[in-house]
């Protein structure tokens, strides 16, 4: 099943006797993004395409993972920091197809259904992931800072230092 | 022919409305999407918005029929 609403979302209990394996992601909205702070999340969708391609995202996933169940509910609308924005439930015999085909899941979700995300951030501006503001690249991001970690002269708090540093860019013409 | 053109999250914001109904010689859904960037200062590479025409994605190349009802799809970011 995968639903959309613009209330809070409430888990539903998956009933599935043949299944031993139940994986529940909550998808919920963090404080900050690219490392500026954020106050608010605002999501958008288009539901006559949204819908239809969900429902084909969980086919193929219970094709490709053997999963029993599999469901999504998106919220839409005005989130606070906190808010549960997805929730996807699998069900599987075991545990190993229904971490993977639920981690399958919020990937595929984040780039193939028509749902927009808008930050809204602390200093009063806000933007479109993706288009005012840049979509993280979430492997490439984990790659460089797990280097950087790694990096002796850098380390855990290097990293934190860099994240947390503030950059004054200015420009003088010629 | 006429048409109807539906814009969602940051191309609603650029445009100034939801949607509109034109009328012209449209030839392919992805022409349309290039002269409606340049229409209407979208400032979004074409690349980047992929077409719905009629409840369905599509090719660049699929006609534009009278009727039809074309929704430009921005990047999208759910989850």
């Amino acid at each position: 099943m995968f639903r959309l609403t613009d209330v809070p979302i409430t888990q539903e209990p998956m009933l599935v006797e043949a299944a031993g394996g139940f994986v529940t992601f909550e998808g919920k909205v963090r404080n900050h993004a690219m490392g500026r702070s954020v106050i608010r999340l605002e999501y958008e969708a288009f539901p006559d395409l949204a819908i239809p391609e969900g429902v084909a995202l969980l086919e193929e996933a219970k094709a490709k993972y053997g999963l029993l169940s599999a469901s999504v509910i998106h919220r839409t609308g005005l989130l606070e920091v906190g808010d549960t924005a997805v929730l996807i439930q699998v069900a599987a015999a075991h545990r190993h197809e229904a971490f993977a085909g639920c981690e399958w899941i919020i990937d595929q979700l984040k780039h193939r259904v028509p749902i927009w995300k808008k930050e809204h951030f602390a200093d009063g501006d806000s933007g479109w992931v993706g288009a005012d503001v840049p979509s993280p690249n979430e492997d490439l991001y984990r790659a460089l800072v797990q280097r950087q970690r790694s990096t002796e002269e850098v380390g855990e708090v290097g990293q934190t230092a860099i994240r947390e540093a503030k950059v004054l860019m200015v420009g003088v013409g010629g | 022919m006429t048409i109807t053109v539906r814009y969602f999250a940051v191309l609603r914001d650029r445009r100034g409305l939801a949607e509109e109904s034109i009328s012209g010689d449209f030839t392919t859904a992805r022409a349309l999407v290039d002269q409606l960037i340049v229409q209407h200062r979208l400032d979004l590479p074409s690349a980047l918005i992929r077409i719905a025409q009629n409840g369905q994605f599509v090719a660049d190349d699929s006609p534009v029929n009278d009727g039809d009802v074309i929704v430009l799809i921005p990047p999208v970011a759910g989850g």
